[in-house]
């Protein structure tokens, strides 16, 4: 297998609260390979996109890594000063953020704010820039080019300002796209136009993504491969068909059957009682364990890792090879 | 269908927009918002009825309407046979209450829980006095929080908590309609089947009436018996859930019903819209949905259309090509 574009090693990150350091990330480990989609699901605070930060190195203060590494190609980035680091991760990822009104500069003209980053990084002049601006805004969709290059961010919709920014972040030809839930603030609409559009360019130019969001449907109509965390942890990972049709982590079963469905009425919806642990508190269980479907006493050990399951695929459940709890389960929730 | 519990008829929400002093010198006439424009609607006694659409569709403003929260530039709302103005009495604003979208910000961050309950309980004299305190630990148990809640304030609950101190809030004065403005859609999945399980159970329990203003087609599908369609200000489409997301009839909520992302590996939405919603200043002369329809004809960009018999019982479409054969699809 050719190296991984991104590889994601023991990542353990930390943020000082006025109760205490809270560990918000406790050891995620993953990678992407070229042209390859890969889904970060969870829910708030579970950790996802201070994972997505922290490849850019765009963490808020305070929080920050402590533990772990990022590799580039190969190339551990977390070992490289700022200015370097910064140089060897843009070369080839950029990422998409969720929030169009506050990601655009409300002052420039969008086609300024394209042409930005080709002049600074790939030495394009300011004339060649500008075109380069109109055929980026042309790829991803925006009608009438030419026009809305000389627009404000707020003289557009909320569909079109997000296409500005992914038009942003294609100006360097990247090869990995990060995207921190690109869609949530979209109409239905509107999400499947850009679902659609990100889809287009993935085949089209072999770039791989990162999706973080909380949307399992829109995941599993993008992504190639998923990896759901809870706590600060990855609790499962697979590829997408794997993990939807067949979960073998309690959570990932719950959060499945919480979710209504458009093509059929659920008698009731599954729901997951209580809530995350607190995390500024050491973990020494399961953190699952008093939320989760089996209600199995013996979970009280050590907190259980990632068990490889065959197939690429891994749950950290202490009970995954239970067979027959899983067949149980599957036929009480039908 | 069974008694109509709120019945609106030919309501319209008008909001006039600021102009510029060139403008009003040259006697323009002054630009206008057209939120809500023209909706019928009829709530039955005990039954959900979903309102869904993207934003701007005017959804939120028709639930305002509803619960007396704006005064309507035209039409009507009725309680049974009681008509609602916006200026409501105390018995009349008990009949319809309102859960609203945001828990962190509908809610007096200054008083505890138990405070505001025990306000409007009293303010609306519900229950004799010595008995508020019994009526509180009620409520409580009724959206299954515990009875401490009451003590504390809203910054110490959690989103899903909240929004059930939001229902609490409503219930409290015991009314007959629910109008719930997208009551899950700031909420996490899980704590969001929660809440929508509390209101199947309220519902049931308490034979409430409900208007669910949402713009997820699958949490509608999951609460709603029937659902209306709005798009720019305008009901386009209305019938039982099962028939609409079956058998949809208007181009817009086939449309809507595409785009919804699906939960099984290797689904591709098959058709995304052209285009955005227009506005709701400049609208056009015919169908408002003419400029984004895959099958608009010269018709539609002249006649408006108005809302007529298709598909199922009940079921009605504001489109040319409903019952055309032309509108036949896979």
């Amino acid at each position: 297998m050719s190296t991984p574009l991104l590889q994601v090693e023991d990542l353990h990150i930390d943020v000082p609260t006025r109760r205490g350091l809270l560990h918000a990330v406790r050891g995620v480990s993953f990678q992407v390979s070229p042209g390859e989609a890969l889904g970060l699901v969870g829910e708030s605070g579970c950790g996802k996109s201070l994972t997505l930060r922290a490849i850019l190195d765009l963490l808020p203060h305070p929080a920050e890594i402590v533990r772990g590494r990022v590799l580039v190609d190969g190339v551990d980035v977390t070992a490289l000063d700022r200015a370097a680091r910064r140089k060897a991760v843009s070369a080839s990822i950029s990422m998409v953020f969720q929030d169009s009104m506050t990601a655009l500069n409300p002052l420039m003209r969008i086609g300024d704010q394209i042409a930005e980053a080709p002049m600074a990084r790939l030495g394009y002049s300011r004339s060649a820039s500008r075109v380069r601006a109109v055929e980026l805004l042309r790829q991803v969709g925006v009608p009438d080019p030419e026009r809305r290059a000389r627009a404000y961010p707020h003289q557009l919709s909320g569909g079109l300002r997000q296409r500005v920014v992914i038009a942003i972040a294609l100006s360097c030809e990247p090869r990995l796209l990060l995207c921190d839930e690109p869609t949530t603030a979209l109409d239905v609409t509107i999400q499947a136009q850009v679902l659609q559009l990100l889809q287009g360019l993935r085949r089209e130019s072999d770039l791989a993504m990162l999706l973080v969001t909380h949307d399992l449907a829109v995941v599993s109509e993008t992504c190639d491969r998923l990896a759901v965390m809870y706590a600060g942890r990855v609790v499962e990972d697979g590829s997408i068909g794997q993990l939807v049709l067949e979960p073998r982590h309690p959570y990932t079963f719950s959060l499945l059957r919480s979710v209504p469905d458009p093509d059929e009425v659920r008698q009731r919806l599954l729901t997951i009682p209580g809530a995350p642990p607190d995390l500024v508190q050491p973990v020494r269980s399961c953190p699952f364990q008093p939320r989760c479907i089996f209600g199995k006493p013996d979970c009280g050990g050590a907190e259980p890792v990632l068990f490889e399951l065959g197939g690429a695929r891994h749950s950290a459940c202490h009970h995954v090879d239970d067979a027959l709890s899983w067949a149980d389960l599957a036929k009480v929730h039908a | 269908m069974t008694e109509a519990a709120l019945t609106v008829t030919g309501l319209s929400q008008h909001f006039p927009l600021e102009q510029g002093t060139l403008d009003r010198l040259r006697r323009r006439p002054r630009p206008v918002l057209r939120a809500v424009d023209g909706v019928d609607l009829v709530v039955g006694r005990g039954e959900t009825l979903g309102l869904v659409g993207e934003s701007g569709c005017g959804k939120s403003t028709l639930g305002r309407c509803i619960v007396g929260l704006y005064e309507p530039t035209a039409g009507e709302v009725r309680f049974g046979s009681e008509v609602l103005d916006a200026k409501r009495t105390r018995e009349q604003r008990r009949h319809v209450q309102m859960v609203f979208q945001d828990p962190y910000s509908s809610l007096n961050p200054r008083m505890t829980v138990g405070q505001t309950l025990r306000e409007l309980l009293r303010l609306h004299q519900l229950v004799p006095r010595a008995s508020v305190d019994a009526r509180c630990r009620e409520l409580m148990h009724l959206v299954g929080l515990p009875e401490h809640a009451l003590t504390s304030y809203p910054r110490q609950f959690s989103g899903g908590q909240r929004q059930r101190i939001g229902i609490a809030r409503a219930l409290a004065l015991e009314p007959q309609v629910l109008v719930a403005d997208e009551p899950v859609s700031a909420l996490d999945v899980s704590v969001q089947a929660n809440v929508l399980n509390l209101l199947s159970d309220l519902k049931t329990e308490l034979g409430l009436s409900m208007l669910f203003v949402a713009h997820n087609m699958a949490v509608v599908r999951q609460v709603c018996d029937r659902v209306a369609v709005m798009y720019l200000g305008r009901i386009v489409e209305t019938g039982a859930t099962s028939d609409v997301f079956a058998r949809p009839q208007h181009p817009y909520t086939r449309l809507l019903l595409a785009s919804v992302p699906r939960m099984r590996p290797g689904h591709v939405a098959e058709q995304t819209a052209q285009g955005e919603p227009g506005s709701p200043v400049n609208l056009p002369k015919g169908c408002r949905f003419a400029s984004r329809c895959p099958l608009a004809f010269d018709r539609c960009l002249v006649e408006d259309p108005a809302l007529s018999a298709a598909g199922g019982a009940g079921q009605q479409a504001a489109c040319h090509l409903v019952g055309a054969p032309e509108a036949v699809h896979a």
